[in-house]
């Protein structure tokens, strides 16, 4: 029997939580985590784009890309095991509707210092001359999801903290100084009690907030989808971004060697809806809409030919929050907010694996 | 009838439209949902004042695969189409004046594209309205460009168009910003045909007014023939010629006569001459500049304020608190 009193207890075992609980417990702290799947890792730590961003994609986002070009470097040393970097990425830069440049992506890659190569002949020709204005090689790791989350369970079991998995988190309250959570599985409901509670749970923070009688955030909530493709052999080891708009990008996806994801900026968003004060959090869909593969093939194969002759294998559905703030100028901040609602209930949102280490700063801070 | 496979894009021009906008989204996603698996609509709204956007926004949440660009001033038809022509992603894609053009026509349309031809160019069955006068001038307008510019262009052609694939990339690839895409469309050649057909309303066609039309005709002809800068080559060397013919009639005067002193007329008849032709060359090399200008300046065609894309909310019915499909 697991004991029932924490220091520490974290909601969400994602990338978040997890580097969380591990960071506190470093401290010598008595921390238990919270998953309601069986393994961590399962949701939006799992279902994107495995990229960890080296800045590029935030060319009108200054402090985002200078951040994440900062922490790439981190990244891939602590996690040498988990990442890939044997794909060369391209960036291309699409000639209309682009919201920048190609000379204005090359000057802002200079001011963050992230180096841009000139590609093949060939990699260029893979590439619409009319559509695309200009390509450039980069190096961008992959982080592989499954391998992270095996080593993260790993390390949190020999941190010794405690992992209660396949258990949701009802909802929280505060009795005689000390927080408590009703945490539910299919044998039983019970509470646990801890000083501080960490809440990491992605896009169903709004619905735990509301289960314990909290004014949900603001926040949007997204349906996504990526679709998983199989890339012919030219396309194989390569991925692409364009930039800068309604536009395509597609990648290798570590855990399934052989596919690729392929995300649209204007397909793979289906549906969103807004959540906040006086708007409560809406129950996800039950089923999955019908899928967008078909527009995104069709468009990206404006701009590289070669994908007609990709074939779809499934999509990789996910409910994605974004802050209100984030929306127009791209940027992924972190939701940092201390003492939500509750004296020691803090609330921590991010917006991609890389900024893990703002985060951990940030709690320090505190 | 099964539906077809083919992945349809339909771009409707919208400028001030609202009393359309609802009938003409109802009527066009009910047309393509029947006839097709694959299909969106590109909404262009060329800055309209009214409350063309607003409808067109709500009908976002409403109906799935519509797609609304926003142009941030009016650009006009050609610019708005052309818009959305860059981004249309089908493998037939149809352009039209919602306010004009009947959709119902569009499923036999694409199956004729679809059996070789590379484009279709709707024409009016309505002949021109307005004036006597106004008539005429249209006549003679069509008589000059048949004639003097050689310009393939037909009468009484619409916006109402369907392109292949492979005929629309040719067209993107035109990159002048003098767009005319109802003479763009047969300059890039593929094997096309035109179909006859009666508008909705003829109310659309006639908005334009002389100085509008005469800026259109203008703009039409400079942007695609070099033949009136060909024509005043000619008049200039012609005249020069003349010049020199009469300097030679002058040179001899004054050797073979006595006493020249009646020569004002003539001195003034000559000035006037040569004025004529010099204002007539400096007019068309003037159009010609403009339109350098306008080529070299290389801005971008037009801007886009925005683009939104359908956002369908699933029936509340269907949901519930849990996510049942997990990865893997």
């Amino acid at each position: 029997m697991t004991p029932a009193s924490f220091d520490a207890l974290i909601v969400g075992g994602g990338f978040y939580g997890c580097t969380l609980a591990l960071h506190l417990s470093r401290q010598g702290k008595k921390v238990a985590l919270v998953e309601k799947e069986t393994q961590v890792l399962r949701h939006a730590s799992y279902a994107n784009q495995a990229r960890v961003h080296q800045g590029y994609h935030y060319p009108r986002a200054l402090l985002t890309a200078r951040r994440s070009h900062v922490n790439y470097r981190r990244f891939i040393n602590e996690y040498a095991d988990c990442v890939d970097e044997k794909y060369t990425a391209y960036y291309a830069i699409a000639r209309t509707g682009s919201k920048v440049t190609a000379q204005q992506f090359r000057t802002f890659c200079s001011r963050i210092e992230a180096p841009l190569a000139a590609p093949s002949p060939a990699v260029r020709r893979l590439f619409d001359p009319v559509l695309v204005e200009e390509v450039w090689g980069v190096t961008e790791a992959l982080f592989n999801a499954q391998r992270l989350a095996a080593r993260l369970t790993q390390a949190l079991e020999a941190a010794g903290v405690v992992l209660l998995l396949d258990s949701l988190a009802q909802r929280v309250f505060s009795k005689e100084d000390r927080l408590h959570v009703e945490l539910e599985s299919l044998s039983q409901t019970r509470s646990v009690s801890a000083a501080q509670v960490y809440l990491c749970a992605y896009a169903q923070m709004n619905h735990f907030l509301h289960r314990s009688g909290l004014v949900p955030m603001a926040l949007k909530q997204e349906v996504t989808e990526m679709a998983l493709v199989e890339m012919p052999e030219v396309l194989k080891f390569i991925g692409v971004t364009l930039m800068c708009g309604p536009f395509f990008s597609f990648l290798p996806f570590p855990p399934t060697p052989g596919l690729h994801t392929l995300s649209h900026v204007r397909y793979t968003p289906h549906t969103a809806w807004q959540e906040g004060p006086g708007q409560p959090p809406r129950a996800f869909p039950e089923r999955w809409p019908a899928t967008h593969v078909v527009p995104m093939l069709k468009d990206a194969a404006r701009f590289i030919p070669a994908i007609k002759e990709a074939r779809y294998q499934r999509s990789l559905w996910q409910i994605k929050t974004l802050l209100p703030a984030s929306e127009t100028d791209d940027s992924r901040p972190i939701l940092y907010w201390r003492h939500y609602g509750l004296p020691g209930l803090t609330c921590i949102l991010g917006g991609k694996i890389d900024n893990v280490y703002d985060m951990v700063h940030e709690v320090d801070l505190a | 009838m099964p539906k077809s496979d083919t992945f349809v894009s339909v771009i409707a021009a919208f400028a001030n439209d609202e009393a359309v906008v609802d009938a003409f989204l109802a009527d066009i996603t009910r047309l393509l949902d029947d006839n097709y698996t694959h299909y969106e609509v590109i909404l262009v709204d060329d800055a309209s004042t009214d409350t063309t956007v607003f409808k067109i926004s709500t009908a976002l949440t409403k109906f799935p695969h519509l797609r609304l660009i926003r142009l941030s001033r009016p650009f006009g038809r050609d610019i708005a189409l052309t818009s959305g022509l860059e981004s249309a992603i089908g493998d037939y894609v149809v352009t039209l004046i919602p306010r004009t053009d009947p959709v119902a026509l569009i499923p036999k349309l694409i199956e004729e594209c679809r059996q070789g031809k590379e484009m279709l160019f709707g024409v009016r069955a309505t002949g021109d309205a307005g004036s006597l006068l106004r008539r005429w001038a249209g006549e003679f307008f069509y008589f000059l460009t048949e004639t003097v510019f050689r310009l393939p262009l037909l009468r009484h052609a619409t916006y109402f168009q369907v392109y292949s694939r492979q005929a629309l990339n040719a067209v993107v690839r035109i990159k002048e910003k003098g767009r005319y895409l109802r003479l763009m469309s047969s300059i890039v050649g593929y094997t096309n045909r035109t179909f006859v057909y009666q508008p909705v309303s003829a109310a659309a066609e006639t908005e334009r007014g002389w100085s509008d039309s005469f800026s259109l005709a203008v703009g039409l002809l400079t942007a695609h023939s070099a033949n009136p800068l060909r024509a005043v080559s000619v008049l200039g060397l012609f005249a020069s010629f003349l010049n020199l013919l009469y300097a030679l009639y002058i040179v001899a005067i004054y050797v073979l006569k006595p006493h020249v002193a009646e020569g004002w007329t003539t001195l003034s008849l000559q000035t006037a001459g040569l004025f004529f032709w010099v204002l007539l060359i400096l007019t068309v090399l003037s159009e010609y500049i403009g339109r350098i200008l306008g080529e070299l300046k290389d801005r971008p065609l037009y801007f886009t304020l925005e683009e939104k894309n359908s956002s369908v909310l699933i029936p509340e019915s269907d949901r519930r608190n849990i996510v049942t499909t997990s990865p893997e």
